[in-house]
């Protein structure tokens, strides 16, 4: 997005011996319009991704009230730490595009020992995580580049009641 | 405006014709870029081989996902182990909803948000139906005040209104509610908005659980020591908003000054391999972490989250 950002702006400042203020108006109308939908499209596109992500999030669990979306291209890596508390279970959705099983995501703890990834379980779209003490952990998350080059990374964490 | 692009058509077909061509040029690469973001949603050929990726963040472009690479734990669930401790319900600790109109700047009515949404899941998770609506309307009234309720889906409130009573509902929807404020602060880079609502939820949670941890629940005591990180993400997360009135205003620094009395608080980890079972999709995290937090961190403690409390309430 933003080396497309930068392409139109270079032929925004391009000198042009015909260049006008009527040309440049238009022009920068149009991109305006263009990038107004373009935003909304991803913003859609990550909605829907989200609608998809939350069936997974049984009943039994609440949301942590954050939203953790990503757009990832190629081998791009999306990573958040957060607490896990003791004597809690807490579900992990993990989502990309609209098909499900296309996000990769590993659980480490703050020490950098993996402690699961779902790359060895089919990328499974949820996986519950039994803490018994309190734990620091990080989660990295990635496309499965097998069925997905680019798209909206969506993660849903709940803690069951 | 409409006589000069008249002209500008009529009086130089050539030049229109250029112009028209850049044009169209933009156009074609907007197209394209159109294109590409439709297909993102494309899957490629499952027999393709691919190389393997490692997960070594050294190796490969590190996202922050929603330009935050670290999460607050939810209040709510600080309140379920508050109820769960079997700490006495103590409405007087709450913020009054009445304060909701005396916050006068966008930073206290946004953290007061915050601190009237933990209040709120405590409130319904100890049975107090009365207290849990007054602290709904707090809320409705401070996100009205912020411009964000309107962004906010209609049917989330009057699903939140009318359940006020029924404890497990609210709770899942109080999280909804939390969830899309939260996605919509960051989809519109509203980072301060969204990162003062956090603050003011982990203060209340964290100024109730020392009170529970005063009145002798180990629990609570435990729970208390654990935001050892919690507090210096919250730091953190304040510090990054780029907002000047939060950098140098009074809460962060008081929060850095709890923070400080946080990092003696001495805390061992040790790793022991996870139990998966596949067929249930869980896995046990046996690995053991503990803190010890001396009485007189207990009450250094307790001392600075009630200033950095009342200083946000009242």
């Amino acid at each position: 997005m933003n080396s497309l950002q930068k392409l139109l702006q270079e032929l925004i400042e391009l000198e042009h011996p015909l260049r006008n203020r009527a040309m440049n108006k238009a022009t920068h109308i149009f991109i305006f319009l263009v990038f107004s939908v373009l935003c909304k499209a991803s913003f859609a596109q990550c909605d829907s991704t989200a609608s998809y992500a939350n069936q997974y999030m049984h009943k039994n669990f609440v949301s942590d009230g954050q939203s953790y979306r990503a757009l990832l291209f190629d081998d791009q890596v999306a990573e958040f730490s957060t607490t896990f508390y003791a004597g809690s279970t807490y579900r992990i959705v993990s989502f990309a595009g609209l098909e499900k099983e296309q996000l990769q995501f590993t659980l480490y703890d703050q020490e950098g020992n993996a402690l699961f990834s779902n790359k060895d379980y089919q990328n499974s779209t949820y996986w519950d995580f039994k803490f018994n003490s309190t734990i620091e952990g990080r989660i990295e998350a990635k496309l499965d580049l097998a069925k997905q080059k680019s798209g909206c990374a969506v993660l849903l964490i709940g803690f069951e009641r | 405006m409409r006589k000069k692009e008249k002209h500008l058509v009529s009086s130089n077909p050539f030049k229109t014709m250029i112009q028209l061509n850049k044009i169209s040029f933009i156009g074609l690469l907007c197209a394209i870029s159109v294109l590409l973001f439709s297909c993102d949603e494309a899957t490629v050929s499952s027999n393709t081989d691919i190389k393997s990726v490692e997960l070594d963040s050294t190796k490969t472009n590190l996202v922050n996902i929603a330009g935050k690479l670290f999460s607050i734990p939810s209040p709510i669930q600080t309140a379920i182990l508050i109820k769960k401790s079997g700490a006495a319900y103590n409405r007087e600790a709450l913020n009054n909803p009445v304060n909701s109109s005396n916050y006068s700047t966008k930073n206290l009515r946004a953290l007061n948000l915050g601190v009237f949404g933990t209040d709120m899941a405590y409130a319904s998770l100890y049975d107090d139906n009365q207290q849990s609506l007054r602290h709904f309307k707090a809320i409705e009234n401070l996100a009205d005040e912020l411009a964000i309720k309107g962004a906010l889906s209609p049917s989330l409130f009057k699903r939140l209104g009318s359940n006020v009573g029924n404890a497990d509902s609210l709770l899942l929807l109080s999280g909804k509610f939390y969830e899309s404020a939260d996605q919509y602060l960051k989809e519109n880079e509203r980072y301060d908005l969204a990162s003062l609502i956090l603050a003011g939820g982990w203060v209340e949670a964290t100024y109730l659980t020392a009170l529970a941890a005063n009145s002798g629940s180990s629990d609570a005591r435990k729970r208390l020591a654990e935001q050892q990180k919690s507090i210096g993400t919250l730091c953190e997360l304040l510090r990054s908003t780029g907002d000047d009135s939060i950098k140098s205003g009074s809460t962060l620094m008081q929060l850095d000054s709890l923070n400080g009395i946080y990092r003696e608080v001495k805390s061992a980890y040790t790793y022991r391999k996870p139990e998966t079972n596949a067929e249930r999709k869980i896995t046990v995290i046996t690995s053991e972490s503990s803190f010890d937090l001396t009485d007189e961190q207990l009450a250094e403690i307790t001392a600075r989250i009630n200033r950095i409390r009342a200083s946000i309430t009242q």
